[in-house]
């Protein structure tokens, strides 16, 4: 195949297709023939035979998908888990075989450098899910090595097409500086995934045993916390309590940034710790002067042992393994699932209130739709059947069941009426023996997710509750999340440079400032080095992309 | 008297120091090992918060269970073992005769081969050539590859030619032949039963590479049911870290697939462990006298 490499560049760089019988074996040229000559085709036909009559073996409706038996390779990443059985075990994938008349031979890659290797080595499958950058996948898009889906989407895809049509968002941001759409994406609507990102929880059996409320305001909060301390030992509470938990200062998962929301400064973690403001500009509020209070208010909590100085090096099990081990040793903590599903051990509170002026607020996140998780290569013989098998993924039950584990097992039921239900979220059952979950091309939208139900008890219908009940009124709003954008090589390769610079040096000084103090006498010192590390151009990049996608 | 009583004393000191620095290195050494032996056993929640030191503590076996459940582990189990016998054979099958043939000095070329082979050490073709050349022999995900790749390894031709040209005099080989052996009569019936030292060597160097490698694995393969063991502890345990998004009932579960990570480090350390006693008796003789007379 290698030899007609060139020969293929061109053929995808013209964009045109040429119609052979490709039923031919064996390692000659074999162009694909795309959407365009198979419309011509179709309109000349009266519709029965065109539905009857395959093209390159995609039926043009129904199932299965192909006329007969075919063999689509497909590249995917190693399971996540130890609970995640192999690829081909997956109860899932040997149905959505089945159904669709398709044999998928998966090539499983483990790590980021045999990813590398089948990009930089060009030894690409016919189809990949979860695997690539978006860098990567830029990059062999660029170079020919990928085929544009727009046409194969609007032929063969009726979901995928309507969804693009409905979702101007997620049109635009799958689509690359072409305007072209070189990979679906994963979209998510339950609002377990995107919204909300942790909630703030605290142990409501040891306030109701010292007799406290709730904590409203820092003050009260710190007093709380003052009281779980010197009460460790009495009562359920263990004698090496830990009343305050988080997890490093910065971290996107169970840090610290809700403290900062919480004195009225919006942090949302995230992938480019940013926010846009309600002008539309990109804004870095840890530089911003206000930030001293919160840190201060924080170092006060370390100086007093009210948290612990090892949770500044924990690693994530660590984390875990103390918030989450019942009955507590902790006191209040950020988390997104709260261990206690029940809501009465463990419960969440609204954001505190530092008084100063500003309205608290908490962090939510924007990970609706996930980029890169169904790319065709121009390798591929059968790229209507590969469009069609997208678009057979992304019919409601089999997204649901991809995600929750097939219906009728234990962990899936649909009703008559279209509703699913889900049984408790507990690690591997989550029906991960029977299905790939976040790992292909899932298309839940906004009117499936709310056809999902979750059995009380369940931590997703625990936090569910916790953001109708407490979160709503102080989530911040998803305007202000700097959405998915499309960046330019240069900008990619520049942002991480410039991200992990600022990022580490920020992150060792607010580590530092917990343990040692000297906030106010080294603010300045770390504004100007946040500037000397190129905060500003860093930000410049980011506000033209976003303009550069507002604008499309 | 009083002199040589002191001089006594200092070196009792110095025997007791020595000792102890002696006992000290052995503990920095054996104790991960220990360590993931008392982890293996222990409630993992006491593990990962630090209390877990010298001793196991909330004995189980539920890392032990799950592990005799995971199918994949003893496929991996399976794989490793044939890569290890099929690839130690190829290895020595390629080694040991190239060693024997680089230390006759009468060896036409001797200088340049040996120069040749020296050059790889220095220069390699680098992870993408040689990833591109492995896919167009049409080796990736094959069996074979995990056999043939790294079929000759340099630094260990080095220790058999020197093995072979400060062992085996030319005399020996003289003798031989008047006594109307032909060359590989002398190589396969006098050679090798002397120099048992140093197959026992490469058959230790080359069955542990083959044992704990990963790496190869990792790029050439892409099915699961080929992976070795090493790769598939691997993904167990950078891969399988707690997930934030899961609840208490589903932290017990969890919890015994991490102390799990510490059984399989056990099961999969243990052949080698194994391996190394029976031919530790060659190890001096096979890699000293090759290395420091050579």
């Amino acid at each position: 195949m290698k030899r007609n490499r060139l020969w293929k560049q061109a053929m995808a760089m013209l964009g045109t297709a040429v119609f052979t019988v490709s039923s031919a074996a064996g390692c000659g040229p074999k162009p694909q023939r795309q959407a365009e000559s198979s419309s011509a085709a179709g309109q000349t036909k009266t519709e029965a035979e065109a539905a009857s009559l395959a093209v390159n073996h995609a039926n043009r409706e129904g199932l299965p998908i192909a006329d007969e038996e075919i063999t689509l390779v497909v590249g995917v990443k190693a399971p996540a888990a130890a609970y995640q059985g192999p690829w081909q075990d997956l109860d899932w994938v040997k149905e959505l075989q089945k159904a669709a008349g398709v044999k998928l031979e998966f090539r499983v890659y483990n790590g980021n450098e045999d990813v590398n290797l089948m990009f930089t080595g060009r030894d690409y499958p016919d189809i990949s899910f979860n695997i690539g950058t978006e860098k990567q996948i830029q990059d062999a898009a660029l170079g020919g090595d990928v085929i544009p889906l727009n046409d194969l989407i609007d032929q063969w895809s009726p979901n995928w097409k309507r969804y693009f049509e409905e979702d101007e968002v997620a049109h635009k941001t799958c689509m690359l500086e072409d305007g072209r759409i070189y990979s679906l994406p994963m979209i998510r609507n339950e609002a377990n995934v995107s919204g909300l990102r942790d909630q703030w929880l605290i142990n409501k059996s040891w306030l109701d045993e010292l007799g406290l409320p709730i904590p409203s305001t820092t003050v009260e909060f710190y007093e709380t916390l003052k009281a779980f301390k010197d009460h460790g030992g009495q009562g359920s509470i263990p004698q090496n309590v830990i009343p305050y938990y988080v997890y490093g200062i910065t971290a996107n998962i169970g840090g610290a940034l809700d403290m900062f929301n919480a004195f009225g400064i919006r942090v949302s973690g995230e992938k480019y710790m940013v926010t846009v403001d309600d002008t539309g500009s990109v804004e870095f509020n840890y530089t911003d002067e206000a930030m001293k209070e919160p840190l201060l208010y924080l170092r006060r909590l370390f100086e007093e042992e009210l948290i612990p100085y090892e949770c500044l090096t924990d690693d994530n099990d660590t984390y875990l393994v103390k918030t989450k081990t019942m009955p507590g040793i902790v006191g209040s903590f950020h988390s997104r699932q709260n261990p206690d599903t029940a809501n009465e051990i463990v419960v969440a509170m609204a954001p505190i209130d530092a008084q100063n002026g500003k309205k608290p607020m908490i962090r939510s996140q924007g990970n609706r739709i996930t980029k890169n998780f169904f790319t065709i290569y121009t390798k591929c013989q059968y790229p209507e059947v590969a469009m069609r098998l997208a678009d057979l993924i992304a019919e409601p039950d089999w997204s649901v069941q991809a995600m929750y584990g097939m219906i009728g097992d234990t962990y899936t039921k649909k009703n008559e009426d279209g509703s699913y239900e889900l049984y408790p979220y507990s690690a591997d059952a989550q029906g991960a023996a029977s299905a790939p979950m976040n790992r292909v091309p899932l298309l839940i939208t906004r009117e499936v997710a709310d056809r999902l139900s979750y059995m009380d008890g369940s931590s997703q219908a625990q936090l569910a509750t916790a953001v109708a009940e407490v979160y709503q009124d102080y989530a911040i709003p998803s305007v202000n999340l700097y959405p998915g954008v499309i960046f330019s090589v240069e900008q990619t390769d520049r942002l991480a440079e410039l991200k992990k610079d600022l990022t580490d040096y920020m992150t060792n000084t607010f580590s530092t400032w917990m343990l040692e103090g000297g906030i106010e006498d080294g603010w300045e010192t770390y504004v100007k080095q946040m500037n000397d590390l190129g905060l500003e151009e860093y930000l410049s990049i980011l506000q033209q992309a976003l303009d550069d996608f507002n604008a499309r | 008297m009083k002199h040589r009583h002191s001089g006594n004393t200092s070196d009792k000191i110095f025997m007791i120091v020595n000792h102890l620095l002696a006992f000290l290195f052995l503990v920095i050494c054996l104790y991960p090992m220990y360590f993931i032996l008392i982890a293996s056993v222990s409630n993992v929640g006491m593990v990962t918060g630090g209390e877990v030191f010298l001793l196991p503590k909330g004995l189980t076996t539920a890392g032990y269970r799950m592990l005799m459940e995971k199918k994949e582990i003893w496929v991996g189990y399976k794989n490793t073992i044939l890569y290890t016998l099929f690839g130690t054979m190829f290895n020595l099958a390629l080694t040991i005769p190239a060693g024997y043939a680089l230390s006759i000095r009468t060896l036409p070329f001797r200088r340049g081969l040996n120069f040749l082979f020296l050059v790889t050490m220095f220069i390699s073709g680098g992870m993408i050539p040689t990833y591109l050349l492995v896919n167009h022999l049409r080796l990736v995900n094959t069996f074979a590859v995990m056999v043939i790749i790294g079929g000759v390894n340099v630094w260990n031709l080095t220790l058999c030619r020197n093995f072979f040209s400060t062992n085996i005099p030319a005399e020996l080989r003289d003798a031989a032949r008047i006594d109307g052996s032909s060359e590989f009569g002398i190589f396969f019936k006098i050679v090798l039963p002397i120099s048992k030292a140093i197959v026992a060597v490469m058959v230790l160097y080359f069955a542990v590479s083959h044992w704990n490698g990963y790496h190869n694995a990792l790029i050439y393969l892409r099915e699961e049911a080929k992976y070795p063991l090493q790769l598939v502890l691997r993904n167990l345990l950078l891969q399988n870290t707690l997930s934030s998004e899961t609840d208490a009932a589903g932290m017990s579960r969890l919890m015994d697939l991490q102390s799990m990570k510490y059984g399989v480090i056990v099961v999969a350390s243990l052949p080698v462990m194994i391996l190394y006693p029976f031919v530790q008796r060659y190890f001096v003789k096979g890699v000293m006298v090759g290395s420091v007379k050579g």
